[in-house]
């Protein structure tokens, strides 16, 4: 693609408009969304053919269909992904407890701060089942509202961050900015609880 | 079964659990032996996104999982006739698990960049690596915020025990 043809795509993306459903799926040429095995298979050997990592990673994700809520496509010259006008998805939030029985409440990672910061809200380790349930609740609404700043992608996949929320009854509202990755079908997954 | 599904393996077998391939790992078929009811299979580092080994393998120790796509067959085909394709016969060995504690121990400029020096401590927040590349999450001390959210190459680590 020349730089004439990169810049009439990115403009027509500035002013392109029609999108009722509101949200775009991403989709890398031979990269299925399931099941696990296939994809896991095909972005192995993807790897090896030399494809970008980023795209094959991307595949099958899905995004609010705005700018700042969209990665930027085309990602690189010969890219072979496509945005794929669709609905809101049926979304699913997983937060794996261990973000916070070893990571969050562990000693090993005390001395960074996040453990003072949940138990000055009265949190404890024993907490855990809780808050990994009200993070699923919380960023899954959050999500498929489109309520979410969207970080960078890697090799990993797409980040987002979202706002989990608490109400403590001597500070009031209190916000922590979680980090999440958004994964195939519609799923995403708790990458840290507490970002900053 | 046949040449390019993708199968599983079924049983730990002594031979392949020292190149580091366990039960469950998934593989590819690449050709048969014929009248030994043997396969040689690509089996796919799970610790390591990219990373492969080709074994012979018993088909009584595989389970079938199914197709792969035409593009992914083609690849796959591309890549068994590259000349050193059968000189990977052992998966590389996985050094860090999820939520250890690392440090970086170089200053490269796409750290730098990022807010990540030589010396700064995160945790591996990844099940596996990806071209031998882990996702850390490093922080400040103290304020529970995070520098960075970072791919980082296996090499350019320490393990903090």
């Amino acid at each position: 693609m020349n730089s004439f043809d990169y810049a009439g795509r990115k403009a027509k993306l500035l002013f392109q408009s029609g999108n009722s459903g509101g949200w775009v799926k991403w989709f890398h040429a031979g990269i299925p969304d399931e099941p696990y095995w296939q994809r896991e298979i095909a972005r192995a050997i993807a790897a090896l053919f030399g494809h970008c990592m980023e795209c094959t990673a991307l595949s099958g994700c899905y995004f609010k269909d705005e700018m700042s809520l969209c990665p930027e496509h085309p990602r690189h010259n010969g890219c072979h992904c496509e945005k794929i006008s669709t609905e809101v998805p049926r979304a699913v939030a997983y937060c794996d407890i261990n973000k916070f029985t070893e990571y969050i409440f562990s000693d090993k990672y005390a001395s960074n701060g996040k453990r003072a910061l949940f138990e000055q809200l009265g949190f404890i380790r024993q907490d855990s089942e809780f808050l990994k349930a009200e993070y699923e609740r919380q960023a899954r609404e959050k999500y498929i509202s489109g309520n979410y700043r969207l970080g960078k992608t890697d090799n990993n996949g797409p980040r987002i961050n979202i706002e989990i929320n608490f109400n403590h009854p001597d500070r009031g509202l209190v916000s922590f900015v979680s980090g999440w990755m958004i994964r195939p079908n519609g799923q995403i997954t708790c990458n840290t609880p507490l970002g900053g | 079964m046949r040449q390019y599904e993708s199968v599983k393996l079924k049983n730990e077998v002594d031979a392949l659990r020292e190149k580091g391939i366990d039960a469950d790992t998934l593989g590819v078929l690449i050709s048969h032996i014929a009248s030994t009811g043997q396969w040689v299979v690509m089996f796919l580092n799970p610790k390591n996104v990219g990373d492969y080994a080709v074994a012979t393998v018993s088909e009584r120790d595989l389970i079938r999982l199914g197709s792969l796509p035409a593009t992914t067959i083609a690849e796959i085909k591309e890549t068994a006739n590259r000349p050193d394709f059968f000189d990977h016969t052992f998966f590389l060995p996985a050094r860090f698990k999820e939520y250890d504690m690392v440090e970086l121990a170089v200053d490269k400029p796409k750290y730098k960049k990022e807010g990540v020096k030589k010396g700064m401590r995160g945790c591996v927040m990844g099940e596996y690596a990806i071209k031998g590349q882990w996702q850390i999450i490093f922080s400040e001390e103290g304020t529970g915020k995070d520098v960075a959210d970072i791919m980082v190459a296996e090499e350019d680590l320490i393990l903090i025990p």
